[in-house]
């Protein structure tokens, strides 16, 4: 019978048991996406409507007649998966139906880039969905383009080793931060409970919360299959992703105080970063740092700070959703 | 215009809609890769002369399952109550959680589970009797394993021994304080209990010979240790207040309290030595250890040496003994010289040297030669002896047919825990011959026992775990009797855990090589392709559906899977 490891050291995990995605999938092998989404429905249970717009995700749920995920799942076009979200939303309250949860489930360029608006828009309207960008810095589905959450330093086939990319990543926390909406948070593969919490935590919520998943992706960071979890560990030990989480646009909590381990360490592993120089690893560390006095500061001001005063957009129904079966 | 095939509108549904799980897809073909679980061995249990499954055994204590464990532990080795005590306990120079707050207290942790396991009830089932039967000559801890082994494996099995009881080294060697007679005896029960005879005060050689004994028998084990004193070398040791160690430990042991001089020469630095200047103490003499080398050399095992100088004996290292001084018939002093170290020895320990014209006397008037023992082989035949030791191979086979041989006298390892895991292996291949009529060709580690399949080619040192899992808790501290209480009595020195210290100590056992279904496979495969085997231990994987990306081998803590190569 099953017995609860966590009595044997504190990092033993302690997941949901129910599975609501499939294997027979067409993700890539080592495929961090796969393994988000995995954990995502863990977290949400059966009563969930997922929206996928184009990206790797579109291609892993397989082609038609199959689909791999034990839920409703509406495809949709790259630029549109906050917005379908609301539509679900608003069907779904058409129905008198209030007990379903809508997760909008898109990638970095859908997120970042090409949906950037209409994800803007219905964040703004704080529309009751749930938005995960699963975020593997490019267009990888496509072919590895550089997408803006690409980082700085990278490789893709639009930022070639020669003049690999200069400009840092876009901070699209902090963007939907300041759209005061009532959660947002960063998460990992590679902290699962964490993630679980995260993802719970969104589902009770009546109103628009963001998720940022960070997610490795061997084929397009040109990293071994087996070592997916572990890159994604070390995007957050090397304090490069830090796992935070935000409410009503000022209340931080960094939820993971990362080992700042060796930036080294982290791009080593991946052959995105095999061309850059010291001075590259030196101008990220420096803006690591700045990043996190950065983020530091934040945690400071909300501490000080008293939650915004009305109009704010605060849950629609202060009751909790019932937790998910598990 | 494009002719739409009317077919192909009836069976198109309005919008698109998927219903089939993707699970009928077949993409665990894609792989050229795929995991398994493979327990491997521990640094612990590599180190382990006796072959214990520590693992396993820590993993079944911090699952609360004690008598499981007690049980396991006990399945194969007759001493553990013993070894809890006595033995050096190489595996936890070893155990990975030295990176991790501290080796596991395997040491106490063997003690807690001999302690608990002493009912009868504690032992293996017995198989069904062979009709064969084997005689072990020499009572010690080799011949203990290799007559329970036997025994349980349904053999009719005979211990002969020369001294008034069995233990062998165990009872005339090693004092109460360390091994309290009780705990022997116990475990000497649980022997007999299991099936095995011991005839006391029967010498081979002097009482039956082994020519009759291999008639009677259908195999004869040679276990007889160490016996025979070794003389010092110098002039005076003829005198009869010049003691050989450990003789005189037997009879201290053994219950004799003998008039001896106040204050004596202990000449060693083994094992031996430092239980007879601690048993000295204790009746009263005052001991002064000389040693030709310096405290780092030492033989005995260190917590012992720590124990004795904690207890206030006095030490002389770099000092050899060059003459025992007589004056009017009584010994006065030990005349020794000083030495110095020089190059390394065979034994990699430095080599001492004497200081020429450094000679001075030790004042004491007597002396206890502890330098080591040799085998007494007499009764064997001249083929099966190789000078100090018996003849025989890996297999532990002598050239002598029927002849095997396990302990001191093959190996010269000088521990229990060697004698016992050499009493497990001879215990195996007498079983084969005898259950099959042939040796085996190779003789298996004594891991190689094991009733879980373990690869033991691959040790998993601390390189192999991944650490990300881990974090450090101390390790915990064991009671010990008060320095001053020791030196008047045999009372044991060192304490025990209770049930709750020891299932705190068996949780931070990091359960190296050994899935202990922490789940991490089961979380981190995005294939879900791993899954729970429901009523039995451990996880199956769905071949069907693994893409062989290797996640869950890399996100094992403890390395208990491995990558294999996809046979097309
Ligand atoms: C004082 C002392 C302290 C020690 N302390 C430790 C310790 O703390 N930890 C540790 O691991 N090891 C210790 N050792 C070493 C350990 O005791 C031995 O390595 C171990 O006992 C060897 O086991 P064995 O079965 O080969 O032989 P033994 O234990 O020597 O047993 C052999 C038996 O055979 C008997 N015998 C011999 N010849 C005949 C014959 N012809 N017929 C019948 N019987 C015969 C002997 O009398 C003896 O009873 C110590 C040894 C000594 C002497
Ligand atoms: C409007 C539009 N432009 C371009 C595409 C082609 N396209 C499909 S997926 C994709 C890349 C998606 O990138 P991202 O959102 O980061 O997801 P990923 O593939 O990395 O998972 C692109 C460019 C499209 N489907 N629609
Ligand atoms: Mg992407």
């Amino acid at each position: 019978m099953a017995v609860d490891l966590t009595m044997y050291d504190p990092r033993n995990l302690h997941l949901p048991e129910h599975e609501i995605m499939r294997s027979g999938h067409m993700a890539c092998p080592g495929c961090g996406a796969a393994l988000g989404m995995r954990l995502a429905l863990k977290a949400l249970g059966p009563d969930t409507m997922v929206v996928i717009p184009a990206c790797c995700w579109a291609v892993i749920i397989g082609s038609y007649p199959y689909q791999a995920l034990e839920v409703p799942v509406l495809q949709v076009a790259f630029e549109t998966a906050a917005i379908s979200a609301s539509g679900v939303r608003a069907a779904l309250a058409a129905k008198g139906r209030d007990d379903i949860t809508v997760m909008a489930w898109a990638g970095d360029g859908g997120t970042f880039d090409i949906g950037f608006q209409s994800l803007s828009g219905a964040v703004e309207r704080n529309d009751d969905i749930i938005y995960v960008c699963y975020d593997n810095e490019a267009y990888m589905n496509t072919g590895i383009q550089r997408s803006s959450a690409t980082p700085y330093g990278a490789w893709t086939t639009t930022t070639p080793v020669e003049t690999p990319k200069a400009e840092p990543k876009k901070n699209m926390v902090e963007i939907m931060v300041e759209h005061r909406i009532p959660y947002t948070a960063t998460a990992s593969i590679a902290y699962p409970e964490d993630f679980i919490r995260k993802m719970k935590k969104a589902r009770s919520i009546r109103g628009a919360t963001f998720i940022h998943l960070w997610i490795s992706c061997p084929a397009g960071h040109k990293s071994e299959e087996r070592s997916s979890v572990k890159i994604a560990r070390l995007a957050v030990e090397t304090g490069i992703f830090p796992l935070y989480e935000v409410e009503y646009g000022t209340r931080y909590t960094i939820n993971h105080e990362p080992a700042f381990t060796d930036i080294r360490e982290y791009l080593e592993l991946q052959g995105r970063f095999r061309h850059l120089t010291d001075e590259h690893v030196e101008t990220m560390r420096r803006n690591l740092e700045w990043e996190w006095q950065r983020l530091r500061a934040k945690v400071e001001m909300g501490r000080k700070l008293p939650l915004p005063p009305a109009p704010v957009k605060a849950p629609v129904d202060e009751g909790e959703r019932e937790p998910a079966a598990e | 215009m494009v002719e739409l095939n009317p077919k192909y509108l009836e069976d198109l549904p309005l919008t698109s809609y998927s219903d089939n799980s993707t699970e009928l897809l077949r993409t665990g073909t894609w792989k050229y890769v795929q995991p398994t679980y493979e327990d491997k061995l521990p640094a612990c249990s590599h180190l382990c002369p006796a072959g214990n499954d520590i693992s396993k055994a820590m993993d079944l204590v911090a699952r609360g399952q004690l008598d499981a464990a007690a049980r396991l532990w006990r399945s194969a080795n007759p001493l553990p109550a013993t070894l809890g005590r006595v033995c050096p306990h190489p595996c936890e120079s070893e155990c990975n959680r030295n990176a991790f707050g501290g080796a596991i207290a395997i040491h106490a942790m063997e003690r807690f589970l001999g302690d608990r396991s002493f009912d009868p009830a504690f032992l293996p089932e017995r198989a069904p009797s062979t009709g064969k039967k084997v005689a072990v000559v020499g009572g010690g801890p080799a011949g203990i394993a290799a007559a329970y082994n036997l025994a349980l494996a349904g053999h009719g099995v005979e211990v002969l021994d020369d001294k008034p009881a069995p233990g062998g080294y165990l009872r005339t060697g090693i004092p109460d304080y360390r091994l309290p007679r009780e705990i022997l005896d116990r475990e000497i029960a649980l022997v007999e209990h299991a099936g095995v005879t011991f005839t006391c005060g029967t010498r081979v050689g002097r009482d039956v010979g082994l020519d009759e004994l291999r008639e009677r028998f259908d195999a004869v084990i040679v276990a007889v240790g160490f016996h025979r004193a070794r003389p010092l070398g110098v002039p005076g040791e003829d005198h009869p207040h010049v003691f050989n160690g450990v003789e005189l430990l037997e009879r201290i042991l053994l219950g004799e309290r003998p008039e001896l001089p106040r204050r004596m020469a202990v000449v060693g630095g083994g094992n031996t030595a430092m239980d007879v200047a601690r048993s000295l103490l204790r009746i009263g003499v005052e001991p002064v250890v000389v040693y030709r080398r310096s405290k780092l050399e030492m033989p005995a095992i260190p917590a012992e040496v720590d124990e004795a100088m904690a207890e206030g004996i006095e030490f002389n290292f770099l000092t050899a003994p060059s003459r025992v001084v007589v004056e009017d018939g009584r010994v006065t002093g030990l005349e020794c010289v000083k030495m110095k170290l020089g190059e390394p020895d065979e034994s990699g320990r430095r080599r001492p040297v004497p200081v020429e014209g450094s000679e001075f006397v030790v004042p004491v008037d007597g002396v206890v030669t502890a330098i080591g023992e040799s085998a007494d082989l007499e009764f064997l035949p001249e083929a099966a002896r190789d000078g100090w030791r018996v003849a025989a191979d890996a297999r532990l086979v002598t050239p002598e047919e029927g002849v095997f041989a396990a302990g001191d006298v093959v190996s010269g390892a000088g521990t229990v825990t060697a004698a016992v895991g050499e009493g497990r292996r001879v215990a195996a291949v007498v079983h084969t011959w005898l259950t099959r009529g042939s040796l085996p060709d190779e003789a298996p580690p004594v891991q190689g026992l094991w009733d879980r399949p373990v690869n033991l080619d691959r040790t998993v040192y601390v390189e192999q775990l991944n650490p990300a899992y881990f974090t450090e808790v101390p390790r915990p501290e064991l009671p010990e009797l008060d320095p001053v209480e020791r030196r008047s009595s045999f009372a044991e020195v060192m304490g025990g855990f209770t049930e709750a210290e020891a299932v705190a100590e068996a949780r931070r056992c990091l359960v190296c090589g050994t899935c202990n279904e922490c789940c991490n496979c089961l979380y981190f495969c995005p294939d879900v392709a791993i899954a729970r085997r429901g009523d039995a231990f451990g996880f199956d994987i769905d071949a069907d559906h693994c893409k062989g990306c290797g996640i869950c081998v890399e996100e094992c803590p403890r390395d208990a899977l491995s990558l294999m190569e996809v046979k097309s």
